[in-house]
């Protein structure tokens, strides 16, 4: 008993003794422990907040990807729990979408009014040249005779710019549209022809035909108006007793149709102004044009997938191509 | 609004009696979504003048300004990333990846960047240009025409500041350049891209909205009033 005593007083005085070098060993191990902690804390701190930047990057990257495809929804986007920069981010989006829809608004209203306008116009114009023709048949002196047959030309003037306007504002806002249907180019070509046939021979003009056979998905009325505008310009600038082309090539993608004069000069520079609204060039002052013909052309044509080539020079030659 | 601008580009090779002066000050300035025609003959420095605008190379003097940025004041890997995300290029011998079909190929230069694929803007590209049917086929086993028409598809999907394309119907027949030169025109002003072609064919560069003329080195002459 007195051993066992006296053991266990041992080991106390032992573990008293070790305990003493513990004490010691242990606060350097409480210290790297503490430490390790510590540093322990700083990195999870430091993960979090590149975590946190990353999922705000990530967010604003796709409120812009949004924004940029037309699908931002404001109300998607709770204010609150947003952090204070894809706050700025989201209200900027919101107030540039506002600034667009605006203007795409004032710009359909433009729009609409110019085709109200032209609209309205019409029936004072024909009015008049009702008036002026009933005028016309009237007995009068030379001197009247002489204003009437003006008021006469200056009417049919006005009827056809307010035609042409009405036309391109239709298109414009989109109040008609293009129906692209199944149609054979050479009947359409052919059409063209016919109604320019008069006008042609009263200037001693020829026009030779070579289409190649192709069945293309158009709008019939709209193409046509397309290319009367373009051939009804080469018979205006022609000289006189010359030949006009008209030649439709099928490409593996595009259909071509060519036509080409002889007569007033495309000058270079001005192979694009040309399809300008109300562009007349110097050298056209003499004859009748209002300018809206091949700016018209030019609409129907891009709305069909197509585009208009122009080969300038005294014997220029207008291409068409029309996807098939 | 412009998106490319060069202030008196200089490139000389050699010296004294052995100088040739490739470019020999040229001042350009093209609009955002125009199609732009730079036109001369062999030897004009179109296609120096290219690759000065595409920043391959290095002018000896002048600067070219990129959608704001002077390419030649940026270190070779910043401009090699932003020839990357801002240039998209289209060559004569279209430079497809021969071991990736037609898909991989347009979208590329985009998952090179690391970025997400806008699928329905790429396959509203791919329908205009015709090549639905073919997206699973591999380089060689397209014509020309075809091969080209995914070089346009790829140069448009990653939705570059500017295309440059250097005589893009070069190896082509005539009536498959026109094909061709049809798509990028129509394509072109669908996507309102941004692009500016060198060629020597004149057919060809009437279908631009702008006509530039080059030789010798100097730009002689073209429209100065470009509209679209």
């Amino acid at each position: 008993m007195g051993l066992v005593i006296h053991g266990w007083c041992k080991e106390e005085r032992f573990h008293e003794e070790n305990g003493n070098k513990r004490g010691i060993v242990m606060s350097d191990t409480y210290i790297i422990v503490v430490f390790t902690i510590l540093l322990l804390v700083i990195l999870v701190l430091y993960v979090f907040e590149i975590s946190r930047t990353r999922r705000i990057l990530n967010h604003i990257s796709n409120m812009l990807l949004e924004a940029k495809n037309g699908t931002f929804i404001e109300s998607c986007y709770d204010e609150t729990k947003l952090s204070s920069v894809e706050g700025q981010m989201k209200e900027w989006i919101a107030s540039s979408i506002t600034t667009s829809n605006q203007l795409e608004k004032e710009r359909d209203c433009i729009k609409t009014t110019i085709s109200d306008i032209s609209h309205q116009t019409k029936t004072p114009i024909s009015n008049i040249s009702i008036y002026t023709e009933l005028l016309s048949e009237q007995e009068l002196p030379e001197d009247s005779k002489e204003y009437v047959q003006r008021l006469r030309e200056q009417s049919q003037k006005l009827n056809f710019l307010i035609e042409a306007l009405v036309k391109s504002s239709r298109l414009e806002t989109k109040v008609v549209s293009i129906l692209p249907k199944e149609h054979l180019i050479e009947d359409i070509l052919e059409q063209i022809c016919d109604h320019c046939d008069q006008k042609a021979k009263s200037r001693g003009i020829l026009i030779t035909k070579e289409i190649e056979p192709c069945s293309l998905q158009v709008d019939a009325k709209w193409t046509s108006e397309a290319l009367l505008n373009i051939l009804d310009n080469a018979i205006k600038y022609a000289d006189e007793a010359t030949i006009i082309k008209v030649v439709g090539i099928k490409y593996p993608m595009f259909y071509r149709i060519d036509i080409t004069n002889r007569g007033i000069e495309v000058k270079q520079e001005e192979v694009n102004a040309i399809f300008g609204r109300f562009f007349r060039s110097d050298n056209v002052r003499d004859e009748d044009g209002v300018g809206l013909g091949l700016y018209l052309a030019r609409e129907i044509v891009t709305l069909q997938g197509g585009y208009i080539k122009v080969k300038p020079g005294t014997e220029p030659t207008f291409s068409v191509f029309i996807p098939c | 609004m412009e998106i490319l601008k060069t202030m008196n580009l200089l490139k000389y090779y050699g010296k004294d009696e052995n100088e040739v002066r490739a470019l020999d000050g040229v001042n350009l300035s093209i609009m955002k979504g125009s199609f732009t025609a730079i036109v001369g003959t062999s030897g004009s420095g179109k296609s120096t003048l290219l690759h000065m605008l595409g920043g391959l190379d290095r002018p000896t003097s002048g600067s070219v300004i990129v959608d704001g940025k002077e390419i030649f004041r940026l270190k070779d890997e910043e401009l090699t990333i932003f020839r990357r995300r801002k240039i998209g290029f289209i060559f004569q011998n279209y430079n497809l990846v021969p071991v990736l079909n037609v898909y991989e190929n347009i979208v590329l230069p985009i998952e090179l960047d690391g970025n997400k694929v806008d699928e329905s803007y790429v396959n509203d590209i791919i329908k205009t240009l015709g090549l639905e049917k073919k997206l699973n086929s591999l380089p060689n086993n397209l014509s020309g025409g075809q091969q080209q028409r995914v070089a346009i598809a790829r140069a448009l999907a990653s939705k570059p500041a500017i295309i440059l394309a250097d005589e893009p119907t070069g190896n082509l027949d005539s009536k498959t350049s026109m094909d061709v030169m049809g798509l990028l025109k129509v394509t072109s002003a669908k996507f309102k891209q941004t692009i500016v072609m060198i060629t020597h064919n004149e057919e060809i560069s009437q279908l631009a909205d702008c006509i530039i003329r080059i030789e010798d080195g100097k730009i002689v002459g073209g429209e100065q009033a470009c509209t679209r």
